[in-house]
């Protein structure tokens, strides 16, 4: 099979990608302005976010991390925590009031840097961003790989759940946290039932999707590639695996990150369910489903997948979640590739009608 | 709970109390993890499906008691076999196209527990289940100032007796010759005539059916419900890869983590002390990640 | 000539058996070795020493008056030593052109290969490589797809699109037909000269085309070192191959 058809054509796949989210920019205008079904699209942006942070770290990066919900989780505390702070007073109420009824008598000093929207945001995005970098490197320089990673991210991500549990006081346990106010930034306040979040969810994933694209079509793209297919190789071409296996990962972790931090603007609440074992494998389905090794079949995996979901609605959820395990398994057994895969094949046939372009090595027309 | 008794000081008695819950709770994941470290330790496969066929096993006793009436002793047996018979359709109609693909049986067999789950759900709905157990086992034994419940010790023995069984199965049968040989050389095992495809699917039916006779064990224990098994795959995964997949490393890493949770929550609390052993686990995974007795197989 | 490669009493043992036992070896700059010996020689071993793939029990590689035992793989790599291995390895799921300009390494910084978008230099390279190894038909081919010669091929041209000052070539010529051996000797004399060059080769008419000398490996220990007739002819050579009809048969 040549690989070179219209599925692999660099302009054919920017040229979807920006008519994608250029259709879907354009949905608070066709679909009038519902805050509650735009409170709802703006959900399904976050979950596209984290498809996507799944597709570059295991479908790119050949690393199966179960533990994406760290960064999600972590972040989503972070603007929490931000956004409760935006709400209590210096002077009359400096304690958010579960801290209170956990007979808390002042603001613990790890809530102290949030009274800074700006501070906030940086330790909300900052914090996951560099766990994921000292994990990385604890698992990658020992070179372990495929299932011990899986095993040991999810071991870790029940050691973070139980932890946002325990730390009652800090974390407000079971309960989760829940800032009364919406956020607010640079004088701007993201009403999250309104056409503005909409816009904000589609913006960050829209933003994440195009540079993580770029970045793929980077040399660095191809390397973790090539670290994916086979790590030796790499490693006797003079490629340090580990420092890349690391950046990828740390790089996963930030964009799940920001998608927590847009998730808290959206739904204003945060609790240790963020942490869930389930929900963090859950993502990693809506991107096999979708299709791993392409950003744009991760991403609309998890928007189709939601979206069906709640079109079902609860009453039927066993039934749906019966029909989702079937399709996995199906997509795991038959379609490693996810539907993006199917597509690729179908598209195999069409013959490429746009122009051949420079082949990088040669520098002839081809 | 405020941050000021986050701490409780030692005190003799309480702490051994502790340390003989440790035990209990060690069997207890010993037994989760038992058919988890067949099917890890010689096929290599990560099975995700394994608390739902703890589930399973639940579900079968409360079947045969709820509507058969039948005793809860008598639905153990029942339960490892009919465990283990679904445990045999799985691996012949998914598990045994994925050998190839470690990581994808992870994936696919996470796919299988979402639908035992929620098939669960739909017919016998969410609501939790209650088994009873004979009055003997209700009973609570009193050692000095230790209190027991005796059905505790019935699964403590229990536990011990199975690993013992599966001992014998494993180092001393003609079956586990086979399965040895297989984990160690497949293609040299079927030139031998020993029929691998057979052999796994007989070890990952036994390995299911250890997982249903332990779920018929914590139906005694605890409530039935559809997603229980959720609440011990993560702590028999860390088990069976911390013990290298084999028997006695499971059981050493059983009782080892029992001990450590069981001394940690009693100092601090339940979800800190599991906090604690978790990141302890990943850390050492990173150090031995061939598990705590196989000799180290770093840098050649 | 100078010595650019230097074993000094390489060992690698395991529990109770050594499988590199004392090994010295020197490889002069420009010159093509060839490393023979039956099975369980050491030759893979000793290769595995050299690139870091293994740790040694005791002794010290030198490269270019440099001492790399003890360095990483990709730092030893980077020394300006390349690697094919026995089973041809390349990225499967990657086109031929993208496999040999991962092996382009210009820099090894991941940051640095965010901004290198593959517009710049390097081309000549890669096209004098690809013309080396015959391969300027299949450049946008999936590697995975590749037959077994052309496999091979593609592994040598990654290796060698790293200029790399001393190569190491473990078999091959391994499961290629006539023809494509033929061809693959055709591309070792070409690069004679201006690589250097250890071979381990079980195919003794292509040791003939290529060698300059031979060095014969047995037990892990050095049996015999010279040109090809030399060594056929030596008496501890014909002596451990007592019976047989020396040297081919053994490999």
């Amino acid at each position: 099979m040549e690989k070179r058809n219209l599925y692999h054509d660099k302009r054919a796949q920017w040229a979807v990608y920006l008519v994608a989210f250029g259709v879907l920019a354009l949905i608070p205008v066709w679909m009038g302005d519902d805050p509650f079904t735009l409170n709802q699209y703006a959900r399904y942006g976050v979950f596209g976010i984290l498809a996507l942070s799944v597709s570059l770290v295991w479908g790119f990066g050949g690393i199966l991390s179960l533990g994406q919900g760290i960064a999600f989780g972590m972040a989503a505390y972070g603007m929490a925590a931000t956004m409760q702070m935006q709400y209590q007073d210096p002077v009359n109420d400096p304690i958010p009031s579960f801290m209170l009824t956990n007979e808390l008598t002042a603001l613990p000093t790890v809530w102290e840097p949030f009274w800074h929207t700006s501070v906030g945001l940086i330790l909300a995005m900052g914090i996951p961003v560099v766990f994921f970098v000292l994990f990385g490197l604890l698992m990658f320089q020992a070179r372990l790989a495929g299932a011990f990673v899986a095993i040991m991210t999810l071991a870790m991500l029940g050691a973070w759940y139980n932890m946002a549990y325990d730390m009652q006081p800090f974390t407000a346990g079971f309960n989760g946290i829940s800032p009364p106010n919406a956020f607010q930034a640079f004088g701007v306040e993201v009403d999250p039932y309104s056409s503005m979040i909409y816009w904000v969810s589609l913006g960050v994933l829209a933003a994440l999707t195009l540079l993580t694209k770029l970045l793929l079509q980077s040399k660095f793209g191809t390397i973790i590639q090539a670290i994916r297919d086979d790590s030796e190789r790499a490693r006797f071409l003079g490629y340090n695996v580990a420092f890349y296996q690391v950046v990828v990962f740390a790089l996963g972790g930030l964009i799940a990150a920001l998608g927590g931090m847009v998730w808290v603007i959206i739904v204003q609440y945060v609790s240790p369910t963020a942490l869930e074992i389930f929900f963090s494998i859950t993502i990693v389905i809506w991107a096999a489903v979708g299709g791993r090794m392409s950003l744009f079949g991760a991403i609309f995996g998890a928007i189709f997948i939601n979206a069906a979901q709640s079109y079902v609605g609860d009453e039927f959820q066993a039934t749906w979640f019966i029909i989702l395990g079937t399709v996995f398994i199906v997509v795991v057994r038959f379609l490693p590739k996810g539907f993006a895969g199917l597509f690729e094949y179908a598209i195999s046939f069409v013959p490429n009608p746009l122009p051949p372009s420079r082949s990088l090595i040669s520098g002839q027309q081809k | 709970m405020s941050v000021h008794d986050f701490w409780t000081p030692f005190a003799l008695e309480p702490f051994i109390n502790a340390l003989i819950i440790g035990l209990s709770l060690a069997s207890i994941w010993l037994v989760a993890a038992l058919g988890l470290t067949i099917i890890y330790g010689t096929m290599g496969v990560i099975n995700m499906a394994h608390g739902e066929f703890i589930m399973l096993g639940a579900y079968i006793t409360w079947i045969l008691q709820y509507f058969l009436g039948f005793p809860w002793l008598l639905c153990l047996p029942i339960s490892f076999v009919v465990v283990g018979f679904i445990g045999w359709l799985v691996e012949r109609g998914l598990i045994r196209h994925l050998y190839e693909r470690p990581l994808d049986t992870l994936l696919a067999t996470w796919g299988v527990s979402l639908v035992f789950i929620q098939s669960i759900r739909l017919i016998f709905g969410g609501e939790p289940q209650y088994i009873d157990t004979p009055e003997w086992l209700k009973s609570v034994i009193e050692i000095g100032f230790v209190y027991i419940p005796s059905i505790r010790i019935f699964i403590f023995g229990l536990a011990l007796g199975l690993v013992g069984l599966t001992w014998l199965l494993l180092y001393k049968s003609n079956f586990g010759v086979q399965v040895r040989a297989v984990m160690q050389n497949r293609e040299m095992a079927a030139s031998f005539g020993i029929n691998s495809s057979k052999v796994y699917g007989l070890t990952f039916a036994y390995g299911a059916g250890l997982a249903g006779i332990s779920g018929a064990m914590f139906s005694g224990l605890k409530t039935i419900f559809p997603d229980m098994g959720l609440g011990y795959v993560v702590e028999a995964f860390l088990v069976v890869v911390t013990g290298g997949g084999e028997l006695f490393g499971s059981l050493a890493t059983a009782g080892i983590m029992g001990e450590m949770f069981s001394i940690f929550s009693y100092f601090t609390n339940d979800t800190f002390a599991r906090f604690v052993l978790f990141v302890l686990i990943v850390i050492f995974l990173r150090f031995r990640p061939q598990g705590i007795f196989t000799p180290s197989m770093a840098r050649r | 000539m100078s010595a650019i490669l230097e074993l000094h009493g390489v060992t690698k043992a395991y529990d109770a058996y050594t499988v590199v036992d004392n090994f010295n070896l020197t490889v002069n700059e420009g010159e093509l070795r060839c490393l023979l010996g039956p099975n369980g020689a050491g030759k893979t071993t000793t290769m595995d020493l050299i690139t870091g793939r293994q740790k040694m029990t005791s002794g010290k590689v030198v490269f270019q008056g440099r001492k790399i035992s003890g360095m990483s793989e990709h730092r030893i790599c980077q020394q300006g030593i390349g690697r094919k291995f026995q089973i041809p390895a390349v990225f499967k799921d990657l086109t031929v052109q993208e496999n040999l300009r991962v092996a382009l390494t210009r820099t090894t910084n991941p940051f640095m290969n965010m901004i290198e978008f593959g517009r710049g230099s390097g081309r000549e390279r890669l096209q004098q490589v690809v013309e080396l190894v015959g391969l300027q038909e299949r450049l946008d081919e999936l590697s995975g797809n590749l037959s077994h010669g052309e496999t091979q091929w593609l592994e040598i041209g990654m290796v060698l699109t790293q200029n790399p000052k001393l190569l190491l070539m473990d078999e091959p010529t391994a499961g290629m037909t006539e023809q494509e051996t033929q061809k693959t000797s055709d591309i070792f004399n070409r690069l004679k000269g201006e690589h250097t060059l250890i071979v381990v080769e079980h195919d003794m008419a292509f040791v003939r085309e290529i060698a300059d000398i031979i060095t014969l490996m047995h037990l892990g220990k050095t049996l015999a070192e010279g040109p090809m007739d030399q060594v056929e002819n030596d008496p501890k050579v014909r002596e451990v191959y007592l019976g047989s009809e020396g040297i081919t048969d053994a490999a």
